[in-house]
């Protein structure tokens, strides 16, 4: 899809639906939304309506993104230093476990 | 100059590895790699692999760095060179080294070495040739300073004197090599592949003090699933480790570590029936205890001919006395209610495996069998065990003096029916011409299978004969070269001390049960049944070439080669039970205490086995004379039951506790030993640049060629268009 090509409505459109979709535990989504639509959102010399709901979905997917991406370096930072120690509870719901290592 | 050097040895080669190519077309049974490698298959358990208990991990692992060059370690001077990596004689290699050395050179200063250095990949460990030494030699246990230190009923710190532990003298490192997470491969090799590697090595690597390219090199490596330590590899075996437990290959939790398992022998000469008209509940008994395992660095390179089976001969000789006097026996244990219990314990070496299992079983009412209607032996609790008489290492004293050990504390509360045991033990050993000193006893047990029963009851008393009084002298306790070529002179020492500690314990068995001394007077060893003994236990680097044993054998089991433990003496009791020593160490005591008197019309085994039926008192065994050949149906009150720590029944043990062995053993993947050539690594870059040359040439050659470049005869565009030609 070349969003160049469509109108403002038409990218509200796509950034609100974007934006929704990120809600199903899907923070790519939300982090291709703010890359995505960030030109459109911050860069425009225009002003309309249509653009600052625009700037809100990519404000709130980037922030929704940042949070996923900080709780999955947080969770993984704890999950794997505990699993290295081989404690029961990292070992409970490890997949797969290493094989001749903790 | 350089560049040119390097263009001659690349072209040389090149041309070498055309020769092999040409050599490899003319004989499709002869592929590349076999002329590269030579390959050496490991069998199971002649390597170093991973062992943990409750809360560490032990033994060998291999990484990507399993490859060494070969480096001959001839003396402990050359083994303290390691430091230098050798890098005057090998020029230019960075690399590491695998030291082929003897077993003998294993010792404190070449251990201290190796674990210093970081340029050591393995040790190729084979024996050597002159092994004729006992009592000489350097400290050579693979044990610690202070053998089960963990499970002592002493508890960690009064186990071993703070001055002088047990195994001080014999230790090479104080905290065992067996308990060291080594960071290298250990194997051990036969004769033949020590042969190759020697070739090899005097070809490319032993040519004086310096050395160029080509070097002989070895790869090797043992690649475990398990880590850490018994905790964390049994939790992860378990059905329930894991919240998703989706196995892609069978759907079952694959097997990560095993707990070491054994089978202990225990025999009555005169068993006590609970069912018996006269009713014995309160037996009491006198255990006769002695170890069949025993471990080295490598735990099944183990022969324990010290360690095991000199005490081992002492029992069964024993034994078989009494069996050969039953009534005698018989008629006092069922006066005195009081009987004789044969007990050879597995895994000993490995924090009282067999031992601590007995005492729980007692503890749980279940010894030996668990309550049924059928009849059977009395029920044994620990408190029924009044004394526990364990001999160690005996034929290490070589005809000197034994000494005895008996708890102090134990020994001044209650100590009648140890005195006069002690009485005895004199008694019986002067029959014979020996001595054992009485009279200087050591207050604290060594590590002994008594610990297990004094952790169950407090009156258990005991007392281990040993040739030492306060260090073991012998150096090689728990060993890979507990083993030695015994000249006639030291046979019969040995021979003799193992006779002192039988007719020593006969006599202790007699009197126990009330046998009076005059009629004990007449108790004798037999000579022959223990000289045979050491000829085929200790004497024989196997079980098979000695013909007492394979009379015994009479071809029930045959020599594997797929495993050290099955081709050859181990004593380690492993995780498949140490199916050949138990055996044959089973076949022993049902010799010894079997009689077939009573059975001698029995003609083939169906019959012996309906025997078994319906009573758990006696055992009917289909089995050979060891002196004719000749299979009979003994009768006997002998028991093999199959053990295993508590620790791995109790549901939710802490493995952290040491009061029950937490020993496990990891599952492990074997590497074929390669041998082979390397090349320094220049010629290898310019190996590596020369096939991209000839590719691009190869592209540039085929890149203009056309579908007409190979079309020869004109008309075939014409016939694959459909024109007949």
């Amino acid at each position: 899809m070349d969003i160049s090509k469509l109108t403002d409505q038409e990218k509200l459109a796509v950034c609100r639906k974007f934006f929704r979709i990120g809600f199903f535990f899907l923070p790519l989504v939300w982090a291709v939304n703010f890359f995505w639509f960030f030109s459109d959102a911050f860069c425009s010399k225009t002003n309309t309506v249509t653009r600052k709901q625009i700037r809100k979905f990519v404000i709130l997917s980037g922030v929704g993104a940042f949070i996923w991406i900080a709780a999955f370096v947080i969770w993984e930072t704890i999950f794997q230093s505990y699993r290295n120690q081989g404690v029961p509870w990292a070992d409970y719901i490890t997949f797969v476990y290493p094989k001749g290592r903790i | 100059m350089e560049f040119s050097s390097n263009v001659m040895r690349t072209f040389s080669v090149f041309i070498f590895l055309g020769c092999l190519v040409i050599q490899c077309n003319a004989g499709a049974a002869n592929p590349l790699e076999e002329d590269i490698y030579v390959d050496e298959t490991i069998v199971e358990g002649a390597a170093c692999y991973r062992i943990m208990n409750g809360t560490h991990q032990f033994g060998c692992h291999g990484s990507k760095e399993t490859m060494g060059v070969v480096m001959s370690i001839e003396s402990v001077e050359e083994a303290k060179l390691i430091s230098t990596c050798w890098r005057d004689k090998f020029n230019s290699y960075n690399g590491k080294f695998f030291l082929l050395m003897s077993l003998d050179l294993l010792n404190r200063e070449s251990v201290a070495a190796i674990r210093a250095s970081n340029c050591v990949s393995g040790l190729l460990l084979f024996r050597p040739e002159n092994a004729s030494f006992l009592t000489s030699g350097g400290p050579l246990s693979h044990d610690a300073n202070c053998p089960n230190q963990y499970s002592s009923s002493y508890g960690e710190e009064g186990a071993c004197e703070a001055k002088s532990a047990w195994n001080e003298l014999g230790a090479i490192l104080p905290q065992g090599l067996r308990n060291i997470d080594w960071n290298l491969q250990i194997v051990f090799l036969e004769k033949t592949a020590v042969q190759k590697i020697q070739k090899c090595y005097s070809l490319f690597n032993g040519k004086g003090s310096s050395s160029d390219y080509p070097f002989c090199a070895v790869s090797f490596g043992v690649f475990n699933s398990a880590a850490g330590s018994t905790q964390i590899c049994y939790r992860r075996g378990l059905e329930s480790s894991k919240f998703i437990d989706w196995n892609l290959d069978t759907g079952i939790t694959p097997e990560i570590c095993s707990p070491l398992m054994g089978f202990n022998i225990f025999g009555f000469p005169v068993p006590c029936m609970k069912n018996d008209s006269t009713g014995h509940p309160n037996s009491k008994y006198l255990m006769l205890a002695t170890r069949m395992d025993s471990f080295g660095v490598i735990p099944d390179v183990s022969p324990g001919d010290m360690a095991v089976m000199t005490s081992l001969i002492s029992l069964l000789a024993s034994a078989r006395a009494m069996a050969t006097n039953a009534e005698l026996f018989q008629s006092a244990s069922k006066q005195n209610n009081k009987y004789v219990m044969f007990s050879v314990f597995n895994g000993e070496a490995f924090d009282y495996i067999g031992s601590s299992a007995t005492a729980y079983k007692m503890e749980q009412n279940t010894f030996p069998h668990a309550n049924s209607t059928v009849p059977q032996l009395d029920l044994i609790r620990p408190s029924q065990v009044d004394l526990v008489i364990e001999a160690q290492l005996i034929g290490s004293s070589e005809g000197k003096e034994l000494f005895v050990h008996v708890d102090g504390e134990r020994f001044e509360k209650s100590g009648q029916i140890t005195k006069s045991a002690l009485q005895a033990l004199s008694t019986g050993a002067k029959s014979v011409g020996a001595h054992i000193d009485t009279q200087n006893l050591g207050k604290k047990i060594p590590s002994a299978s008594w610990h297990s029963f004094a952790k169950s009851d407090t009156n258990v008393q005991s007392i281990v004969i040993t040739p030492f009084q306060e260090t073991i002298k012998y150096n090689r306790y728990n060993s890979m070269a507990d083993y030695g070529s015994y000249d006639p002179d030291t046979r019969t020492k040995i021979i003799d001390s193992m006779m002192a500690v039988s007719s020593a314990t006969l006599r202790a068995g007699a009197e126990y049960v009330g046998i009076e001394p005059t009629k004990a007077d007449i108790l004798s060893i037999d000579r022959q049944f223990v000289s045979t003994l050491f000829d085929c236990l200790v004497a024989s680097d196997d079980f098979y070439s000695c013909k007492f044993l394979e009379k015994l054998n009479g071809g029930r089991f045959n020599q594997s080669k797929h495993s050290y433990a099955l081709e050859y003496k181990s004593t380690y009791i492993g995780v498949a039970q140490n199916p050949l020593t138990r055996m044959f160490v089973h076949w022993l005591m049902i010799y010894a205490l079997g009689s077939k008197k009573e059975t001698f019309n029995i003609k083939d085994k169906k019959q012996c086995d309906d025997m078994k039926l319906d009573q758990e008192i006696y055992a009917y065994d289909w089995q050979p004379d060891p002196l004719t050949g000749h299979f009979h149906c003994y009768k006997s009150a002998t028991l093999m039951m199959g053990m295993r720590s508590p620790a791995f029944d109790i549901p939710d043990y802490d493995f952290k506790n040491s009061t029950y062995s937490t020993w496990t053993e990891s599952v492990y993947e074997l590497d074929k030993l390669r041998i082979f050539v390397i090349e320094q690594q220049n010629l290898q870059y310019w190996m590596f640049g020369l096939g991209l040359l000839v590719s691009l040439l190869s592209l540039l050659i085929v890149a203009p060629c056309g579908e007409s470049t190979f079309i020869i005869d004109e008309g075939e565009t014409e016939a694959e268009q459909g024109e007949p030609l």
